[in-house]
């Protein structure tokens, strides 16, 4: 009996041998793959933080409106993230690769997939921050137009010039990572059909009294013609 | 440009009486032909005032198509005054330039640039405008016009005070279009590397005035009584006020080394009566103004809140609104939103030209309490309100310092 099971322990150890010769080295070109992914990231976040630092990015990002507090935090400056998320692109770009080198199908079939998606995820992401960025620019120049014209609804319409580059920036990212199909772009031209339509709704039913009262001017030929009393601050001469 | 190298040499000048001559120099644009009419004006006066010179006028243009071959621009009574191109500078201040180099070429002693404007009879006025530089040894005279209490705002708000406060010189008007220089500091700005490094800046108003200011040039002002038309006023308020406070912020920034060792600030010699001139007209209601002001505050109050600090936004936050006619807005918090404003422009806050255009609404505000103030009084007591709104700015000048050099650490 004991001769069987010194059998059975042998084949068990040599399918072991064999198991572990067939697996080993792709265990171990993946672990040095995830080794080398790990020292290239933390390479290239402290390139990325000096190089970010050295170019002025965070005040860059300061002036296009992308931050706008005066005091933050190290870890939530904008060439921090940006380091961050270079960090985290390439450990799992690294990940992908090291399934991918580990030959397993499954788990390879899935690494390919997911080198595949991070460049796309990636470009996603840098277009839906510069959408930001665009975004937050425009609402602050819209805003300060519309208060130096006197508009009362300055905030609402900096804050449409706002969302419709927001909607815009989104719908781009989603349609270049390939999520949704069509339905990005059919749900921005929406969107932004709705908001066109809202628009012109609320200045035309707004702005009908003044329409009426300009088009009655008209009918009556003094266009122009009575002398209109000049508005008080245009007395001041500023220069 | 052969025409203008035959201006410039003197061996072309036969026929002219030697000597040192005096140079006034009129731009062409906009209006061509009232540049030429002001030109010859210029030049029978100059014939007058100084007949024991070789004075000469001329028209400074920037259309090569309109430059005539000076073929004899030696004074004349009768002949019109030589058109000369301004092809070797480039943006809109080329006349300076050309001008300076026609002078110095012709080592005049003096040289003048004037707007085209119509002019009294007597040709006195010239003389007033030259002699402080053939006379009394000045290097920059700034031609100044007698203004009523609410001409000028932005100046009697921004530009006086800060410059006043920043070079230590009580130069009333420096943003005039004017401008009389010797042929020291002629020589002294043609050498000046930014003609070629920024010439959309170099040889604008301010430009030679605040170089003059910062390099201690001896200079006077000449008030030549009311402006002969009403300067042209900008058609909005806020890209008026991006251009001249853009411009003012940025020599802020060239000369911060100098004018952060200025304290106080000295009169400045001065021809001629410089009292405001008396109002007639009734003073504007301010409640547009204030209301200006009011919606600024309720709408860009997140933005100012990245370049005021909160003691400043306390502070404008407390002003009552109404009645618009009893709004003030004290002259020390005026002083430091200024300077705030020029600190965020200094370390880009936001982009440069959005911050100065969000200063519209605070500016409109103290336009609306400087009309409260200086409505009942008369030309005296508002040159005596404006008096008090510089020493404001002078005595926060300190709190300009601190916050230029911290920023983040002086924030009270």
């Amino acid at each position: 009996m004991w001769n069987r099971v010194q059998e059975v322990l042998d084949e068990a150890f040599a399918r072991l041998r064999d198991v572990l010769a067939a697996d080993l080295p792709g265990l171990v070109a993946m672990v040095i793959v995830l080794v080398g992914a790990i020292v290239v990231a933390y390479v290239v976040r402290a390139v990325l933080r000096v190089a970010l630092g050295r170019i002025g990015f965070d005040r860059r990002a300061r002036e296009w409106g992308m931050t706008t507090r005066r005091e933050l935090g190290e870890a939530h400056a904008p060439s921090w993230l940006v380091a961050r998320g270079a960090f985290w692109f390439i450990i799992a770009g690294g990940l992908a690769l090291a399934l991918d080198v580990l030959g397993a199908s499954t788990v390879s079939a899935f690494g390919l997939s997911l080198l595949v998606l991070l460049p796309k995820l990636v470009v996603g992401a840098i277009i839906l921050l510069v959408g930001i960025g665009v975004a937050r620019f425009l609402e602050r120049g819209a805003l300060i137009g519309a208060v130096n014209l006197k508009l009362q609804q300055a905030r609402l319409l900096a804050v449409l010039v706002k969302w419709v580059v927001l909607v815009l920036a989104a719908a781009m990212a989603l349609d270049q990572v390939g999520i949704g199909g069509q339905l990005p772009t059919v749900a921005f031209a929406i969107v932004v059909g709705g908001m066109v339509l809202a628009a012109a709704l609320a200045f035309g039913l707004g702005a009908r009294d003044a329409v009426a009262r300009s088009l009655e001017r008209e009918g009556r030929g003094d266009r122009g013609g009575e002398p209109r009393e000049e508005p008080p601050e245009d007395r001041i001469q500023h220069l | 440009m052969p025409y203008l190298v035959s201006v410039l040499d003197p061996s072309q000048r036969a026929s002219e009486p030697s000597g040192p001559d005096v140079v006034v120099g009129v731009p062409a644009e906009p209006d061509r032909v009232a540049a030429s009419g002001a030109a010859q004006a210029v030049q029978s006066a100059l014939a007058t005032v100084f007949p024991e010179r070789a004075a000469l006028a001329l028209v400074l243009t920037d259309d090569p198509a309109g430059a005539a071959p000076p073929d004899d621009v030696a004074p004349t009574r009768d002949a019109p005054p030589p058109m000369v191109y301004t092809g070797g500078h480039v943006g809109p201040e080329a006349a300076l330039p050309t001008l300076l180099e026609i002078a110095v070429a012709r080592e005049a002693p003096a040289c003048a640039l004037l707007e085209p404007l119509p002019r009294p009879t007597d040709p006195s006025w010239l003389r007033s405008l030259f002699d402080p530089i053939l006379a009394s040894g000045f290097d920059l005279v700034a031609p100044a016009y007698t203004r009523r209490r609410l001409e000028g705002v932005l100046v009697t708000g921004i530009v006086y005070p800060l410059t006043r406060a920043l070079f230590g010189q009580r130069l009333r008007q420096p943003l005039g279009r004017e401008i009389v220089v010797s042929r020291r500091l002629a020589q002294h700005l043609l050498r000046d590397a930014e003609w070629h490094a920024d010439p959309s800046h170099a040889g604008a108003d301010l430009w030679v005035i605040t170089k003059a200011l910062a390099h201690e040039v001896k200079l006077a002002q000449v008030f030549l009584g009311p402006r002969p038309v009403p300067q042209a006023q900008p058609p909005s308020v806020p890209d008026a006020l991006a251009s001249v406070v853009g411009k003012l912020f940025l020599e802020m920034e060239r000369y911060a080394p100098y004018w952060q060792r200025i304290r106080g600030s000295l009169p400045v010699p001065t021809f001629g009566d410089e009292r405001s001139a008396t109002e007639t007209a009734p003073a504007p209601s301010p409640g547009p103004l204030v209301e200006a002001f009011a919606l600024g505050w309720r709408d860009l109050r997140p933005l100012w809140s990245t370049l005021l600090p909160p003691q400043t936004l306390l502070a404008l936050q407390r002003i009552p609104r109404e009645p618009a006619e009893s709004f003030r807005m004290p002259d020390h918090l005026w002083a430091r939103i200024v300077y705030d404003f020029a600190v965020g422009w200094r370390f880009k806050a936001m982009d440069r030209l959005q911050l100065l255009r969000s200063m519209t609404a605070l500016y409109l505000g103290w336009v609306a309490s400087f009309v409260n103030e200086v409505a009942p009084l008369d030309a005296t007591a508002s040159d005596t309100r404006i008096e008090r709104l510089c020493a404001a700015f002078e005595a926060e000048k300190s709190y300009l310092i601190a916050r230029w050099r911290w920023p983040d650490r002086f924030n009270p």
